[in-house]
């Protein structure tokens, strides 16, 4: 019998496919947690500035001036609710773009943090007698990634928000709250039952469900 | 006879019909694959891209022309021509060049219309009759040839197509190679046209595919692939194996695997040339791939049971990883084209709906919303990484083929890396579809 090779070769060629795989893999893995530390950082920042609020809501209660203990706390909610809108931006790009599936944690931390910012402002309408219209738009959205389910969602989403962006366009006084339709996270589970919400796309406004687009597009701002 | 018929067709269908169940399960219940199932299928593939440079740089020698015998074995030059086929004089003219230490003789298989070979002197013609020309069966090639070598009685059969010319000394660096098991040898085939852009696509695609893959499954006794166009074979084991399947589309393949169930081995010869006419339109070069993909097929399906048989030594894990890697390839060009039409289709619904209910003001035409589960997505770099590879695989093959890259083949070349193979796994799918559904052949 001809002979040519001989059986190390394939055991060479296994320890060399290994060493690039493990390489590949850690490269992979580093290269997207780089990625995901910067929107992590992000959070830290968000719940820092929250801490600070208490430290503030503390510190102004001291004083009785509530105009100047109102001007701080607004100024500081809104900077904070428009960082969070650039995190949602920024978190749905990651999730887009992760070679591994982002971690549930991330998500979570956006929710936890969205749904105290929301609750913040609902205190300072009371609190300060604001009258900031509080939308909390709860997006549809599909577990389990690559299922064409996913791209419906973002259809149906797509036309929500851009009847959603054009209110806030229209009216100075609305702040959006996006959170998912997402039973499994208890806080939202609980929000969601308080406010009837059955479905999805829906967006709640002073304790309204709406699920029809047409009813956005046709609401006057809210004064 | 009922259950006896369903038996025999579920058989002959087995590969296409697992092949199928599989690339159809694959569409539609896998939603997504994570980074592991990833890197275990890229890791599937790297594997004989590593094997195969390591055996490349350490058996450079395993495909090139061996010393020839020291007693000369005789030889019959065998080529086809029917119909009063004008251009056979030409393929003679180009024999009658092939050196060889002792005179050969010329064989043209015909059906007696070329009349002008009568006076051709060193010329033998078998006659066969007209029915034997006829289309019928699966490959009425296979049968002329048959018949034809029948009356031949040379040591050595060099069988050449009407348009392939080899060159001068191709014939001496053959002979050597058939030896003990070795009992055929396939020579390098280039190419003649080479003026638009798929025939310099295909021009790359001979030096490439007749060169280091050929000689990496040389150096592992797994040659699976004769050449039709231009081979030479021991006629006694010719004859063994009972000759080439009349029922077999590439029948030059199939023998190959015949020659492996009797222990015989086929080797590939770097160093004898020859050069064929490839096809210079799409069409042509669909019809001909179809065809080859589906004799291929033909010839897994038919030798399904070498993955249990024992003794075949290297081969059987050749014939395990291709089939895999090449139904693996499937699935995931069948999953890529299944997640562009379903992608596309999901988001023209949506949008002429979105459109139709809330009008345009609230829908963004241009906003699609993809979501590939397979290769393009997150596989970036994967992809890349393994393209980097396949260059360098190639550039191995051109190297070790000789051949220069000029400009013109600059383009051809970045096709042939990024599409050409997709475009290969597109016409296996459909092969698969032709055969389990029974569509026939085309020339």
């Amino acid at each position: 019998m001809v002979k040519y090779i001989n059986k190390n070769v394939f055991i060479t060629a296994f320890l060399i496919l290994l060493i690039i795989l493990i390489i590949i893999f850690f490269s992979v893995l580093a290269y997207d947690n780089y990625k995901k530390s910067t929107y992590e950082d992000d959070i830290k920042l968000l719940n820092q500035q929250m801490i600070l609020d208490d430290l503030f809501v503390v510190y102004v209660n001291d004083s009785n001036n509530t105009a100047e203990k109102c001007g701080v706390l607004e100024k500081q909610y809104q900077a904070e609710y428009n960082l969070n809108r650039q995190l949602l931006d920024r978190l749905r790009t990651i999730n887009e773009n992760a070679l591994v599936p982002t971690s549930n944690y991330i998500k979570y931390m956006y929710v936890l943090t969205n749904v105290k910012l929301w609750m913040y402002h609902k205190k300072l309408n009371i609190d300060c007698d604001k009258n900031k219209t509080l939308i909390l738009y709860f997006y549809s959205e599909t577990v389990s990634e690559g299922k064409l389910d996913r791209i419906k969602d973002e259809q149906i989403n797509s036309v929500f928000e851009t009847a959603l962006n054009d209110l806030s366009d229209r009216c100075d006084n609305v702040n959006i709250f996006v959170l998912p339709y997402n039973k499994d996270i208890i806080i939202l589970n609980q929000i969601l039952s308080d406010y009837n919400v059955n479905s999805y796309p829906a967006i709640v406004v002073d304790k309204n469900v709406y699920y029809n687009v047409t009813e956005i597009k046709d609401m006057n701002c809210f004064n | 006879m009922g259950i006896k018929y369903i038996l025999q067709f579920l058989r002959n269908k087995l590969f296409f019909i697992f092949v199928f169940i599989v690339l159809l399960s694959f569409i539609l219940f896998v939603k997504s694959i994570n980074i592991y199932v990833t890197l275990i299928i890229f890791g599937f593939a790297f594997y004989f891209l590593i094997l195969s440079i390591i055996i490349a740089k350490k058996y450079a020698d395993v495909s090139n022309a061996r010393p020839f015998p020291k007693k000369v074995p005789t030889v019959a030059v065998v080529t086809i021509a029917y119909n009063n086929f004008q251009p056979i004089m030409d393929t003679i003219k180009n024999i009658k060049t092939l050196k060889y230490p002792i005179p050969f003789k010329i064989y043209v298989i015909t059906d007696g219309t070329c009349k002008f070979l009568n006076n051709v002197s060193g010329v033998k013609q078998i006659i066969l009759p007209k029915n034997f020309f006829e289309k019928s069966g699966t490959n009425q090639k296979s049968k002329v040839l048959n018949e034809g070598l029948k009356q031949i009685n040379e040591e050595l059969v060099l069988q050449l197509d009407g348009d392939t010319v080899p060159s001068k000394d191709a014939l001496m660096k053959l002979t050597g190679t058939i030896r003990d098991e070795v009992v055929m040898a396939i020579g390098s085939v280039g190419v003649t046209n080479s003026n638009n852009f798929l025939e310099k696509v295909q021009v790359l695609e001979y030096n490439f595919g007749f060169g280091f893959p050929r000689m990496v499954m040389t150096a592992m006794n797994s040659v699976d692939i004769g050449t039709g166009a231009f081979c030479l074979f021991k006629k006694e084991a010719f004859d063994e194996v009972g000759g080439y399947d009349v029922n077999n589309i590439t029948e030059d393949k199939e023998i190959t695997y015949k020659f492996i169930e009797h222990g015989y081995r086929t080797e590939f010869v770097i160093d004898a040339k020859s050069k064929t006419e490839v096809p210079s339109t799409w069409k042509s070069f669909f019809i001909q791939r179809v065809r080859w993909s589906r004799g291929g097929f033909d010839v897994t399906n038919k030798y399904i049971h070498f993955i249990f048989k024992k003794g075949l030594g290297y081969f059987s894990f050749f014939f395990i990883y291709t089939t895999l890697s090449l139904v693996i390839g499937m699935m995931f060009v069948s999953k890529t084209i299944y997640d562009i039409i379903s992608n596309l289709a999901i988001n023209l619904y949506y949008t002429i709906s979105n459109i139709w209910i809330y009008g345009l003001s609230f829908t963004d035409v241009w906003d699609l919303h993809i979501s590939f589960s397979s290769i393009f997505h997150s596989f970036l770099i994967l992809v890349l990484i393994s393209l980097a590879i396949s260059i360098y695989f190639i550039s191995i093959s051109f190297d070790y083929n000789h051949f220069k890259m000029k400009n013109k083949y600059i383009i051809p070349l970045f096709y042939l890396i990024f599409v050409h193979g997709f475009i290969l796994l597109f016409i296996a799918i459909i092969s698969i579809l032709y055969s389990l559904f029974g569509v026939k052949y085309k020339w």
